[in-house]
């Protein structure tokens, strides 16, 4: 099992030193163009999972109507429930799969970015092992610098639930991103921020709706939440 | 708005504070591999745990160590092989510190900050200590650690500087070999490579070696740097080059050992180590000792490179260099376990974990 996983990641950073190379030795250049391949090939799997996190929050209301309803009657709730998700088309779980198959290749893009700019000599030696001999002679040196989270939760019920962890994630991940090296604090902010294009293209504003009204921007109300927050459907 | 105005307060006390937090905390002890140097009866190593020890090297009981055992201070770890000149024992930290420790008691000479982490062993030259440290070398008197003066390579330093006839050599990762005035730290002339220097460069006879990231070894003239030779292989060469008599031995990442004549440049051999060389090798009474990545000691014959033992598998990578004294041949193995193995069969006399010594 490690040595499948040792050959994936190392086709990875192989891959990543291979645009190292082909952008003039750029690695903040070749980390972007490297994240965001990887998020185009995952596309699919990410629209999936988009699409079904948004088809659980519309139906978000309709739940919480059903567990007034049924409030003393647990066993009828959940029959309720499951008959809900079964006339909207919607697999409870419907987000889990496409995020179970995406996983190991984000721990993958991460690990890669991480070995191929090492900070200590036995960092080196660890890409040593794992790199292409064609390649050997791409070696990015780390760098560090602040990086802030750009991150946010979809919907305004979640950013309620969430507020203080949108506090700390931040603080956290720049703290996480300063002993680390410079290339995952891009990566970071690249996945971030083509996570949230695609997210704007599923789900539309959500939460940041409200935020953007507040500094001037032309947004529709909040009540038109089932409009999409501005997107045109 | 009044609720966005204090969010982004917030966002900047948030970030006031983790700069703050960041400053006192400074950064994380890196992984290092711990070397060994034998001098007499005694055995000096370094450690992970950042603590110095003096072990009797013929049994492996612990004489002293520094700091004691009962102090809680660290140097964090201890990549290179202390260096003992004269009773005095010389090491760099990732601490950041150069220190000089009595040989015989384990007790403080003198401490020198250097600001920046020590990967490299120092050289020590007629009273001076030259240290690489960050992207620095620094020349210090070597009986009071008072600072001579000081060079910027603005890369990492990670090999150890070699000093001969009034001149400093000293590699970087910023590909380059820069040759320095022993007495004043000026710089004499570079030289480009076409990859990262992160093993120390050797002087002999006239020529300065050095591996780089290319996959090459350079000779280069140690007066006008003007290029010798090239030697090849087919990956990295960490490991400093070793010049024996007329013979170059060059280890390289590529799991080989080479073998080329210094004046004609041809190859006189390769030995398969099955497993990727950063150490560099050691050479005592004609057999070579090769460490390997994968955990493998050879001892080969320096003329033929034939196996004269059955190599000695210590199970975890030896990253550091052996040394051959005594009639015997010690190593650390990652995880500070120190072997002393006999010097001409392999056969192992004793071990020790430096973490349960007591």
């Amino acid at each position: 099992m490690s040595q499948i996983w040792n050959g994936f990641l190392g086709l990875m950073l192989n891959s990543l030193m291979f645009l190292y190379g082909l952008l003039g030795r750029n690695f903040a250049l070749s980390i972007v163009v490297f994240t965001v391949l990887v998020r185009v090939v995952t596309l699919p799997f990410t629209i999936q999972q988009l699409r079904s996190t948004k088809a659980s929050q519309d139906m978000q209301p309709k739940l919480a109507e059903l567990q007034k309803k049924y409030k003393g009657d647990k066993e009828k709730l959940a029959e309720e429930q499951m008959k809900l998700y079964k006339e909207a088309g919607v697999n409870p779980l419907g987000c889990l799969v496409p995020t179970l198959i995406q996983f190991p290749i984000w721990i993958g893009l991460y690990q890669s970015i991480m070995n191929a700019a090492p900070d200590n000599p036995l960092q080196l030696l660890n890409l040593a092992r794992h790199i292409y001999p064609q390649f050997t002679h791409l070696v990015p040196l780390n760098v560090r610098f602040l990086w802030l989270n750009l991150g946010r939760a979809a919907t305004p019920e979640q950013a309620a639930q969430n507020q203080s962890m949108e506090l700390m994630m931040p603080m956290m991940f720049g703290f996480i991103t300063l002993q680390l090296a410079s290339g995952l604090g891009l990566y970071f902010v690249t996945t971030n921020i083509v996570g949230m294009v695609q997210q704007y293209f599923v789900s539309g504003l959500g939460g940041l709706a409200p935020l953007l009204r507040g500094i001037g921007g032309k947004v529709p109300a909040a009540g038109s939440k089932d409009k999409g927050y501005g997107r045109k459907k | 708005m009044n609720a966005f105005k204090a969010r982004i307060g917030l966002a900047l006390v948030a970030l006031v504070l983790l700069v703050a937090l960041s400053g006192c905390m400074g950064t994380p002890a890196a992984p290092v591999w711990s070397s060994v140097d034998v001098v007499g009866s005694k055995l000096f190593t370094g450690s992970q745990t950042g603590r110095v020890y003096a072990l009797d090297a013929a049994t492996g009981s612990k004489t002293w160590q520094y700091p004691a055992a009962e102090e809680k201070k660290s140097l964090v770890g201890t990549s290179p092989a202390p260096v003992i000149v004269n009773d005095v024992l010389y090491i760099g930290a990732l601490d950041s510190y150069v220190y000089a420790l009595d040989a015989n008691t384990g007790l403080q000479r003198w401490a020198f900050a250097a600001g920046g982490r020590i990967y490299a062993e120092a050289t020590v030259v007629d009273g001076k200590l030259y240290a690489a440290a960050g992207d620095k070398v620094f020349a210090l008197d070597a009986s009071n650690g008072a600072q001579q003066w000081e060079f910027v390579a603005n890369q990492p330093i990670w090999g150890r500087p070699a000093v001969s006839q009034g001149k400093v050599y000293v590699g970087s990762l910023n590909h380059k070999l820069y040759c320095l005035d022993a007495a004043t730290g000026q710089t004499q002339w570079e030289h480009e490579t076409g990859g990262a220097i992160a093993g120390g460069p050797v002087v002999a006879g006239g020529v300065v070696y050095v591996g780089s990231f290319d996959n090459k070894v350079y000779a280069l003239d140690a007066n006008d740097k003007s290029v010798r030779r090239e030697f090849t292989t087919g990956h990295w060469v960490w490991a400093s080059p070793l010049v024996v008599s007329d013979t170059l031995y060059v280890a390289s990442l590529d799991k080989k050992l080479y073998a080329f004549d210094v004046t004609s440049g041809a190859p006189r051999g390769t030995f398969d180590a099955k497993g990727m060389i950063r150490a560099t090798p050691t050479y005592a009474d004609g057999l070579l000792y090769v460490a390997t990545e994968s955990g493998t000691l050879w001892v080969l014959d320096a003329a033929t490179l034939q196996a004269k033992a059955p190599p000695f598998e210590a199970g975890k990578p030896i990253l550091g260099s052996a040394v051959v004294a005594n009639g015997l041949v010690y190593v650390s193995a990652y995880g500070d376990t120190v072997y002393a193995l006999d010097a001409q069969t392999g056969a192992q006399r004793w071990n020790v974990a430096l973490a349960k010594l007591k």
